[in-house]
């Protein structure tokens, strides 16, 4: 893997960093800032299905499941039980991290078509668990009432998470820090590793290295971070249904990496946000976001399998501009 | 002894891949192991390294029980391997290759990527002192940057036997490691075999050129029907009537 | 429990069966040739049953010329994608083809949410005969699902057995150098299973269509217990696919019966998962 050294690449982040941080300041009114939310929110479920996918090579479809557990232990530890948000936070991150390994687990074990669909199957059951707690969940009702993040009086910036503007700022917060996990995983020996493993798993057993334990590792961070995404959500939108643990939210996870380019840190966020300003925009027309989602995924695994990022990519590398890429 | 095997057996549903097959490798010495197509050698190489489950038999490696462990710890405990078809990494540069198989005496998990252990100045500088020296030992210094993918097919060759000794082995297995190349090329690779034996590393020779078999191995054993059919000195194995007929119809000049 | 009530629960089984062994059937036979698991495949199940819900009771043609039409619009539709969609991702990695499917399973969802919307669909009964059977009703549009099946997995096991054609299909499934070397033609061959495969899932629409709700998710659960089937009984192996479906089918009625839906989707999920992890390559195969 090693390190591509483009000494350009600092300052389009920075830059890109900051407009992220100004946003809700050009745009204060409700209904841009909560799609910049959803965005971000989406960015964040891309991610960590980056982590296991674009990384590590391994599609999985249970990702909805992740974040939906993340969100309903979140819900059900604050409405039912009476624990604040930075209680639960790291609690709901541990149940999904518990969950992400019994289902990694048994099932990294398993080649190519047969993980995706498996991990299908896990969904199902999932969802299925959801439904049928609904003690604790509220079943196919759905939970409403879940509050938001309470505020920290003795940090600065932290008061108070009642404003959409302060939600907005926490989560990008968090976004911030999961990219850079990503980063880090990306520059290091196990990421060096998983590149490795996607192209012959069985080379790198024969240099010693654990193949089955880099895998579970790398399910297991995508599934905390799938779980913590949840919790974000449902401590913004306040309400769940089973719904939010479908397969369904792990499919436009999948369109929405596509889209931005799987493998990439930056796609994690062009893809959610060009899918959901279009969807947007079509909304007034009918609900043809679902075959939007299809058809965009037909079109770029054929066309444009490496997503935005890699087009541009691409047109980057044809660009007569001298600037020598090497690998160290 | 480095090696023991005893009894083993291999069946893929009716078929004895491996029949009953009892041998042993001493430190230090070059092991040479020939026999007709589909004698079961690549199957037996298989077997030692963990890729493939044994039906029945004991394997022993440095006196410990080594059979049914799972491949990467068999690589751990020191044996390395190349395969048939050349397995390297083409798209990534020699010395990252090289990178790869290092990876796993380094501090590689989740966690120490989140610590930002494992890339520090120091490790890196500690790897890279290793690959360099990797480098040279294959003689593939002009080409540590390229992509292993341009290398030409000798120069693939001896980049896969620098991935097998990164994790500094104790038995080196090679399958076939001169396989489509041409005089000038075999040469060249067995030299670096040679240079490998004279580090004191074990090495199992997989081959189907008789001479070169014949002057690199201090003995040698011939397979048939995943049997051991022959066994001793290229002189001894040469005079062999059983090893002959096998081989009747099936000689290579090298 | 009663006579009446066992002999009420395999004909649920049965019913339920045939419906997971057309769509594993297709599924099977896709996987054998393609490698690809086709995702889609529930999703046209649901389409036919639209098809047939557009055309009987929106245009209300017969039912049996409705049925006709639905398996052949099936089987063009079923060209379409293979041409359009999986064929360019022939020779990329597999994964691709496994993302190529999801995107055609959310779009073919998504057209038909466009046309129809999302509510319940209904087709009235055609086959109005109603017969009893020591104390079982059943009607004879249900029968038919049944006897329906069984007609055209005749078909197909005489296509598969007895013709060239057929033959072909079998034997690339079966050992894939082999059939290269000797010559039978890929292209054609994945076409030919891919329109077998919708063609089935015509079928599977057309029977179901008046005898259960037409609705745009009504195929998702169906698909994964065909897939369950499917790995039960080896992925390429048509009898695995058939005896597993209607081994999905009992286990699916008898956990719903005694215990709940809940429990029935993991125990059928779990089964699954069992034989994928103890016997990869089915439950019919040697060691796994």
């Amino acid at each position: 893997m090693g390190r591509t050294y483009l000494p350009s690449k600092i300052l389009p982040i920075m830059i890109g960093v900051f407009f992220l941080i100004i946003i809700p300041i050009i745009f204060p009114k409700g209904f841009f800032l909560h799609l910049a939310i959803l965005i971000l929110l989406w960015t964040m479920l891309c991610l960590s299905l980056n982590i296991i996918f674009g990384y590590g090579g391994q599609l999985s479809l249970a990702h909805g499941g992740l974040f939906g557990i993340g969100a309903y232990t979140y819900a059900v530890l604050a409405t039912k039980m009476g624990l604040d948000f930075w209680a639960a936070f790291p609690i709901a991150g541990v149940i999904s991290g518990i969950v992400g390994l019994l289902i990694g687990i048994p099932s990294l074990r398993l080649r190519g078509p047969y993980f995706v669909i498996v991990t299908l199957g896990f969904n199902i059951i999932l969802v299925a668990i959801i439904e049928n707690l609904s003690s604790l969940t509220e079943g196919v009702n759905g939970l409403a009432g879940i509050p938001g993040p309470r505020g920290i009086p003795w940090l600065p910036f932290a008061r108070d998470f009642s404003s959409k503007i302060s939600q907005y700022y926490l989560i990008l917060f968090f976004l911030l820090g999961f990219w850079l996990i990503m980063h880090f995983l990306k520059n290091s020996q196990i990421g060096r590793c998983l590149v490795a493993i996607k192209k012959d798993e069985e080379l790198c057993q024969s240099v010693g290295i654990n193949t089955m334990w880099v895998k579970v590792q790398t399910f297991l961070l995508s599934s905390i971070l799938a779980g913590l995404s949840g919790v974000l959500y449902a401590s913004y939108i306040g309400i769940l249904t089973p719904h939010d643990a479908s397969f369904h939210m792990g499919f436009d996870a999948l369109v929405y990496l596509c889209v931005g380019g799987i493998g990439t840190i930056i796609g994690t966020l062009i893809g959610p946000a060009i899918m959901i300003l279009i969807s947007e925009f079509l909304r007034p027309v009918v609900e043809i976001r679902l075959f939007i989602n299809g058809l965009a995924l037909i079109i770029l695994i054929i066309f444009m399998p490496q997503g935005i990022t890699g087009g541009i990519t691409n047109l980057w590398k044809k660009l007569p501009k001298g600037r020598k890429i090497y690998a160290a | 002894m480095l090696l023991e095997v005893r009894n083993l057996v291999k069946e893929f549903g009716g078929l004895r891949a491996i029949d009953n097959l009892s041998f042993d490798v001493k430190e230090g010495e070059i092991l040479g192991i020939i026999g007709p197509n589909g004698s079961g050698k690549t199957t037996l190489f298989n077997l030692l390294t963990g890729f493939l489950p044994t039906t029945s038999g004991k394997i022993f490696f440095k006196e410990n029980l080594i059979t049914g462990l799972p491949t990467h710890v068999i690589a751990q405990q020191g044996i390395g391997r190349t395969f048939q078809t050349t397995r390297i990494f083409v798209d990534q540069t020699v010395l990252n290759n090289l990178m790869i198989g290092l990876v796993s005496k380094t501090k590689h998990s989740i966690w120490d990527a989140l610590m930002r252990r494992g890339m520090t100045k120091r490790e890196e500088q500690r790897l890279l002192k290793r690959c360099e020296e990797i480098i040279k030992f294959v003689e593939l210094e002009e080409k540590a940057y390229h992509f292993a993918g341009e290398l030409g097919q000798e120069e693939q060759k001896r980049l896969a036997i620098g991935i097998a000794i990164t994790t500094e082995p104790k038995l080196l297995l090679l399958d076939e490691p001169t396989g489509g190349i041409n005089i000038e090329e075999i040469n060249r690779l067995t030299d670096i075999i040679r240079k490998i034996y004279n580090k004191g590393i074990t090495i199992c020779l997989i081959e189907h050129k008789m001479k070169l078999v014949m002057e690199l191995c201090e003995r040698i054993m011939v397979l048939n029907f995943g049997t051991k059919i022959a066994e001793g000195t290229p002189q001894e194995v040469k005079n062999n009537e059983a090893a002959i007929k096998a081989y009747l119809g099936e000689e290579y000049a090298a | 429990m009663g006579l009446t009530e066992l002999l009420q629960q395999i004909l649920n089984i049965l019913i339920l069966g045939s419906i997971y062994c057309l769509v594993a059937s297709g599924l099977t036979l896709v996987y054998g040739i393609m490698h690809v698991p086709n995702f889609a495949q529930g999703n046209l199940y649901m389409a036919a049953a639209y098809v047939v819900f557009f055309l009987g009771s929106a245009l209300r043609i017969n039912y049996w010329f409705v049925f006709l039409a639905t398996i052949i619009i099936m089987g063009s539709v079923g060209l379409a994608i293979e041409r359009l969609c999986f064929r360019p991702v022939r020779d990329a990695p597999h994964v691709n083809s496994f993302v190529i499917a999801l995107g055609v399973l959310m779009a073919i969802e998504g057209l038909i949410v466009i046309f129809f919307g999302a509510d319940y669909k209904e087709v009235r009964p055609s086959v109005k005969k109603i017969i009893d059977f020591y104390g079982v009703t059943i009607s004879g549009q249900r029968l038919l699902v049944i006897l329906g099946t069984f007609l055209v997995m005749v078909i197909l096991q005489f296509f598969i057995k007895r013709t060239k054609t057929g033959m072909s299909l079998d034997a690339m499934s079966q050992n894939r150098e082999l059939a290269l070397m000797v010559g039978i033609n890929v292209n054609r061959m994945s076409l030919l299973a891919f329109v077998i495969s919708t063609g089935l899932a015509g079928v599977a629409g057309a029977l179901m269509a008046p005898v259960c709700y037409v609705y745009p998710a009504m195929a998702m659960t169906p698909l994964l217990i065909a897939f369950a089937a499917v790995i039960f009984g080896g992925m390429g192996n048509l009898t695995g696919a058939v005896l597993g479906s209607f081994i999905m089918a009992g286990a699916q009625v008898f956990s719903t019966q005694y215990f709940s839906a809940v429990i029935s989707d993991i125990a059928i999920f779990g089964i699954m998962i069992a034989v994928l992890l103890f016997r990869p390559k089915g439950i019919l195969s040697g060691r796994g």
